[in-house]
């Protein structure tokens, strides 16, 4: 009876560390794809050059101007194609890492970078929508005033 | 008399070919390196052989260490290859593919670091202790995004480099050691190099150990004309 549970017990065991070695490897290329995602967003997140694209949002924004409908067409694609460029990532960040690692590298990468790009060129062409409008609301209570001051 | 004479002249003989030879340019080179990367208290170690073909301005990396890699750059296009695996990636690329490794060895080899090329112009220079110190702007369109340079320079070899961002911070600094002449040029053997982020904090450290040179073989290493072998799926990405 003891030897039978024994047995029973022994070949539980063998099943189960069977079915746990699927498991530990699939821990494991996860564990490297999570490695990969991390260092691509934080890599995609140094590499891209806020300021310019920034820069880039706000003269977007100043295409408002242009005559209809170039005016409602162009800067909502400008915005779109800043998410679109997508450069290469530094190569010495793939040598040496696994095929998981590469294919996890590679295109969070260039999904991260352009998520960036697009939201800081957005940003800048909201803040150039804020101050053209500023812009044009002064210079308007300027001219009311200045005709006020003039019929009085 | 006469037969120290021939002696000479054949020593002279010898010294002149062996000086000759190295004059030659530089066609095939090849280097075993070591990179020890260290990154938020991580160390990865990475170790392999690089192959440079110059005409065909055709790379070959092949890594041993941590897995079996190789990887191929020319031109626009990167692949990598994993003969364990049988897995591949191609990697085409709008601009051209930068040259991992061979890039700083090139540059080093330069006066200006080839940094002329691309648009820098000498500001001012200085010795200290023998060390030629050159600065080195970057060109007026990119003065928004690009920093000073300052180059290191002792007996002809290229010993430090330092790079500044636009607000006149350091964010990486190399070191070249261990200069070895390889054809016409040295060539750093040990190559250290630091990027900085806020307040001076290191962000990576790499270091990397070149052994084993090889330039111009008769016959160079087939690995050079390395092509994926057919059987094996490509997975392509376009950048």
């Amino acid at each position: 009876m003891e030897i039978k549970w024994t047995f029973q017990a022994l070949a539980f065991l063998m099943a189960a560390l069977i079915c746990s070695m699927p498991l530990v490897v699939l821990a494991q290329q996860h564990s490297v794809q999570a490695e990969a995602i991390i260092a691509a967003e934080q890599d995609a997140n140094k590499d891209v050059n806020k300021p310019f694209w920034f820069g880039a949002g706000c003269i977007l924004s100043g295409l408002f101007f242009l005559p209809t409908p170039f005016g409602y067409i162009v800067p909502p694609s400008g915005i779109v194609g800043t998410y679109f460029y997508q450069p290469a990532p530094s190569l010495s960040r793939l040598i040496g890492k696994s095929p998981e690692y590469v294919d996890a590298y590679t295109s969070t990468y260039q999904l991260k970078r352009g998520n960036i790009q697009a939201q800081w060129a957005s940003a800048g062409c909201l803040g150039g929508c804020l101050a053209s409008v500023t812009i044009i609301v002064s210079i308007g209570i300027g001219i009311g005033l200045g005709a006020e001051a003039a019929t009085q | 008399m006469y037969r120290n004479a021939l002696l000479s002249i054949t020593f002279l003989f010898i010294f002149l070919l062996v000086d000759v030879l190295h004059a030659a340019p530089l066609k095939t080179l090849s280097l075993d390196f070591r990179r020890e990367l260290t990154e938020k208290d991580k160390t990865e170690h990475i170790v392999g052989t690089l192959h440079y073909d110059v005409k065909a301005a055709r790379v070959v990396v092949e890594v041993t260490e941590p897995l079996k890699q190789i990887m191929v750059v020319k031109d626009k296009v990167l692949e990598i290859y994993y003969p364990i695996e049988k897995q591949a990636f191609r990697f085409v690329s709008e601009g051209r593919v930068p040259l991992p490794f061979i890039e700083s060895i090139i540059q080093s080899t330069q006066a200006e670091y080839g940094l002329t090329a691309i648009g820098y112009t000498l500001n001012k220079h200085d010795v200290v202790d023998k060390v030629l110190y050159t600065y080195w702007a970057p060109p007026e369109k990119a003065k928004d995004t690009l920093g000073t340079v300052i180059l290191g320079m002792r007996d002809d070899r290229l010993i430090s480099a330092e790079i500044k961002n636009p607000d006149g911070y350091i964010i990486g600094r190399s070191r070249y050691q261990n200069h070895s002449k390889i054809g016409i040029n040295y060539i750093p053997m040990e190559v250290t190099s630091s990027t900085y982020g806020e307040k001076s904090k290191v962000l990576q450290r790499e270091q990397i150990v070149y052994s084993n040179p090889k330039v111009n073989v008769e016959t160079p290493n087939p690995i050079l004309n390395f092509t994926i072998p057919e059987s094996v799926e490509v997975k392509e990405i376009k950048w």
